[in-house]
């Protein structure tokens, strides 16, 4: 019983064999000619990507980062002046510019003997309430007012493009009338230019 | 399924909001600068006392001498002045009558005559030796009586910390016989520099000071060098 089942069992086995060993082949030679075909029809081409980010780089006056200021010292009654530096958007993107100001100091700095005569008294000056100071970029107005009233001005999303540059003038004056109230007086304000992209 | 495709979208949507706003805060660029504006000052003082009054003596004037008196004027402010006397008022008061002057024939007891008799001389003494030297700039030489009352440009501009003598002398006083007599009390006044507040004006004049004599009032002023 067990012989013929053995032998039954060995055909079976020595087919499947075959079968594999044809599948094997055909497989091999299927691999060896995919091979070839795989290297001989094979191309490559290479490209390099960069990807360059856009710059907004602004620029007040002739250095970056700035070192424009005003300072002006022995102003005095019927005195008038401007100054001006050049905003530039050295960048290679547009951007929007915004113009604010902060930090006022109006001080007495000191009562010389004409102001005392007047009854002026420390700490608060009053340079602030008669400088008349009238602020433009290119024209366009930024505040126009005495500096006491200076936080109030102030300009955004003004169009600032690549590579443009535009004049920022601060014209100021005293009226001839304010008198020695103002002797030694000193206004000072921070002026703060912020571009971003359009 | 449809919340998960949801899901999906509201998280590249928030990657997306991420990724730009991290773009938008570093593409701006800020840039801040400073104003400074400082007032100068003017402020003149007389023989370096600045008060509301400055006082000297200056007693028995008598006919015969040729008294003076150097006042120096200084700027202490921080901007070039110009000086100038403003102006100039003669008070010719009595002073009470003594008796050499009612012998005199001075029977007013309300009008001096000081003024009359009583020659001056007003010049900037540049060398400082307190006469009239070449080059010193003399601004009057006459009777008091004729002093012009709208005082005298000096022209003379004062540098910050600078300053400059200015000499008041008076001389020519002892030949005029009963006159001097009648002039006689006011040799017991003093001479008084004041502060005269009432003149300083609306530009940026230093406290004028005034110089007072016993018949006379020289208001300084330092105003701004114009142009």
């Amino acid at each position: 019983m067990i012989g013929p089942q053995n032998e039954e069992k060995g055909e079976v086995v020595r087919m499947d064999k075959k079968i594999l060993v044809s599948l094997l082949i055909v497989g091999l030679v299927g691999f060896a000619l995919g091979w070839g075909t795989y290297s001989q029809f094979s191309d490559t081409e290479t490209t390099t990507t960069v990807f360059t980010a856009g710059s907004l780089n602004l620029k007040v006056g002739d250095d970056d980062p700035v070192k424009w200021k005003i300072e002006l010292s022995e102003l005095l009654p019927g005195c008038s002046g401007s100054q001006s530096v050049t905003i530039n958007n050295t960048g290679t993107i547009n951007g929007n510019l915004s113009i604010s100001f902060s930090d006022l100091i109006d001080k007495e700095n000191g009562l010389t003997e004409p102001e005392l005569a007047l009854g002026d008294t420390e700490p608060d000056g009053e340079l602030a309430e008669n400088l008349y100071l009238n602020i433009t970029i290119d024209g366009t107005v930024v505040y126009q007012g005495y500096a006491s009233g200076i936080l109030s001005g102030g300009i955004t999303n003004y169009p600032l493009n690549a590579g443009v540059s535009k004049t920022f003038k601060v014209e100021y004056s005293i009226d001839e009338s304010v008198g020695n109230i103002i002797q030694s007086d000193v206004v000072g304000f921070t002026i703060t230019f912020v571009l971003t992209q359009a | 399924m449809n919340r998960k495709i949801l899901v999906g979208i509201l998280a590249i949507g928030l990657v997306a909001l991420a990724v730009g706003w991290g773009t938008y805060s570093q593409f701006s660029d800020t840039e801040t600068t400073e104003t400074i504006f400082s007032a100068g000052s003017l402020d003149l003082t007389i023989n370096d006392q600045n008060g509301q009054t400055v006082t000297f003596s200056w007693t028995n004037l008598r006919p015969g001498n040729q008294p003076k008196y150097k006042l120096t004027l200084k700027n202490i402010g921080t901007i070039r002045g110009n000086l100038s006397i403003s102006n100039i008022v003669v008070v010719s008061e009595e002073n009470g009558l003594t008796e050499p002057e009612i012998e005199a024939g001075d029977t007013s007891d309300d009008e001096g005559e000081l003024d009359d008799v009583l020659n001056l001389r007003l010049f900037l003494d540049y060398n400082g030796d307190g006469w009239i030297s070449q080059g010193d700039k003399v601004f009057f030489n006459g009777l008091v009586k004729n002093l012009p009352s709208t005082g005298f440009d000096l022209k003379e501009p004062i540098e910050p910390n600078g300053g400059v003598d200015f000499v008041v002398e008076l001389y020519d006083w002892w030949q005029h016989g009963n006159v001097d007599n009648q002039a006689q009390t006011h040799t017991k006044h003093n001479i008084h520099i004041q502060a005269g507040s009432s003149t300083i004006e609306n530009e940026f004049n230093v406290s004028a000071k005034t110089l007072q004599l016993p018949i006379l009032f020289l208001n300084f002023k330092m105003g701004k060098v114009e142009g």
